[in-house]
């Protein structure tokens, strides 16, 4: 375990909002933020975060240039739409093939999304063995159903609650998102083990750094006795 | 400090430049008897002794990794003063971090070795250990571009001694990054290491063959792999 891991794991805990709590299906949805909020060390069972007022600013506008209402919008839409990305397939395909993955990939991913799969291509090449051998997965089909869809759906989510509390998004249109990016990752994900997966495969292929220190934080939602995904089927 | 004690590297150096006149002569002696048709038909059997024995530390570099074919290379000045370049201007240095390439020793010997689709960087430091490692992969190679430099230019050596057999010749294979060009030089055989029992007892010229036979293969294969990047 690195350095980033243990750090992560001494300080790691699973922060529920006792005044707050959900239950049910909206706790259902909002945990589909939990991988995002633990990371940052935020309420996993309310739509508040609980998240400083400077540090949620941070995020929104200097990681996800969210200023406003449209902009809140729009990017909760277009992490909505990633769901019908199905790069993934192809990209084990070329995986598997390292004489002519090049061929591969520029045969079946369109034009306009060759140099975000080249980098995705690069990125998973660059991790993949690193998650085998910390037995955060077996082999690398493990990836094939469940694609990316717990990270475009832990954003989503996340942001989503972020938004409300900047006032971006009303509490209708938090639980409307929350539906959506629920939904869509049952499509794809059947337990919670899977969505955390998925969501770290995801960050990897974005570039995403400190890899260990995810795998951590999806353990520990995976098993401690607080976690509510351990309590909960997704 | 003792007078004498000046002329010792005087000597030193007589004696190296003597030493590589007379060996330059023989190479060319040599260069005539060698028949590099029947010397190139040894590819396999040369190729396994170098990588079983002189440059096994490369088998340990590729992890188990193929070993397609494998040569010298270096870093052109230009491309050296660009790294210093890019390494002082946050906004350039951004390309070269595009490829996680630093480039801080460009003095110190470089290998390529060609694996599957892709070529292998390795520069070295001063113990011959890895310095940086770099995967050109398929995607970069089939935008980059090459051309055939000829001789590399010689040191300051080599032009007193006038000794141009020593030195590999050079194709420049080049790739655009972020609007700028990096180049690397592909060598067409393997340095020579040679040593002093080798010198003297003639076995020199025999290594030397064998190095050019194994090196020249890389830029041929990658010719081959790679239309863009096929010299004429």
């Amino acid at each position: 375990m690195g350095f980033f891991s243990k750090l992560l794991s001494a300080f790691k805990s699973i922060r529920l909002n006792e005044q707050a709590a959900l239950h049910g299906t909206d706790l259902k949805h909002v945990l589909v933020s939990s991988m995002y909020a633990e990371q940052q060390g935020a309420f996993l069972n309310s739509y508040a975060t609980g998240i400083a007022n400077d540090e949620r600013k941070k995020i929104l506008e200097e990681y996800w240039n969210i200023f406003n209402k449209e902009d809140a919008l729009s990017t909760l839409d277009y992490l909505l739409d990633k769901y019908h990305d199905n790069q993934i397939a192809v990209l084990l395909k070329a995986l598997d093939n390292p004489n002519n993955y090049s061929d591969i990939i520029k045969s079946e991913v369109e034009e306009a999304e060759l140099e975000e799969a080249i980098e995705k291509f690069r990125n998973l090449r660059t991790v993949i063995n690193d998650l085998i051998a910390s037995k955060f997965i077996s082999n690398a089909n493990e990836f094939n159903e469940i694609g990316e869809s717990g990270w475009h759906a832990g954003r989503g989510a996340f942001i989503a609650r972020l938004c409300l509390e900047m006032n971006y998004i009303t509490e209708l249109e938090l639980k409307h998102y929350l539906q959506k990016f629920y939904t869509e990752l049952k499509k794809k994900c059947k337990t919670w083990e899977d969505y955390t997966k998925s969501y770290v495969l995801g960050r990897a292929l974005w570039g995403g750094s400190n890899n260990g220190g995810m795998i951590v934080i999806a353990n520990d939602l995976l098993t401690n006795d607080k976690s509510p995904l351990k309590n909960n089927a997704l | 400090m003792p007078t004498y004690l000046i002329f010792i590297p005087i000597v030193l150096i007589t004696v190296g430049i003597i030493f590589s006149i007379i060996m330059n002569k023989k190479s060319k002696a040599h260069g005539a008897e060698v028949n590099m048709d029947e010397e190139r038909r040894q590819y396999n059997h040369y190729k396994t002794e170098l990588l079983d024995e002189k440059f096994s530390f490369l088998k340990k570099w590729m992890k188990g990794a193929p070993i397609d074919a494998f040569t010298s290379a270096s870093i052109p000045t230009t491309t050296s003063q660009k790294a210093k370049e890019f390494l002082m201007d946050t906004t350039k240095n951004m390309a070269l971090s595009a490829v996680g390439l630093k480039l801080n020793r460009v003095e110190t010997e470089c290998f390529l070795v060609l694996s599957g689709p892709e070529l292998h960087f390795f520069t070295t430091d001063v113990d011959g250990d890895v310095d940086e490692y770099f995967v050109f992969d398929a995607f970069r190679l089939e935008k980059g571009f090459m051309e055939f430099k000829g001789a590399k230019t010689p040191d300051l050596l080599t032009k007193q001694t006038n000794s141009k057999e020593y030195l590999p010749n050079i194709y420049l294979l080049s790739f655009n990054l972020n609007n700028d060009v990096f180049s690397l030089e592909i060598h067409d055989r393997l340095k020579t290491n040679t040593s002093m029992q080798e010198m003297l007892t003639g076995k020199y010229f025999k290594e030397m063959v064998k190095h050019q036979v194994v090196g020249e293969v890389l830029v041929n294969e990658l010719m081959k792999k790679y239309n863009n990047l096929k010299v004429n």
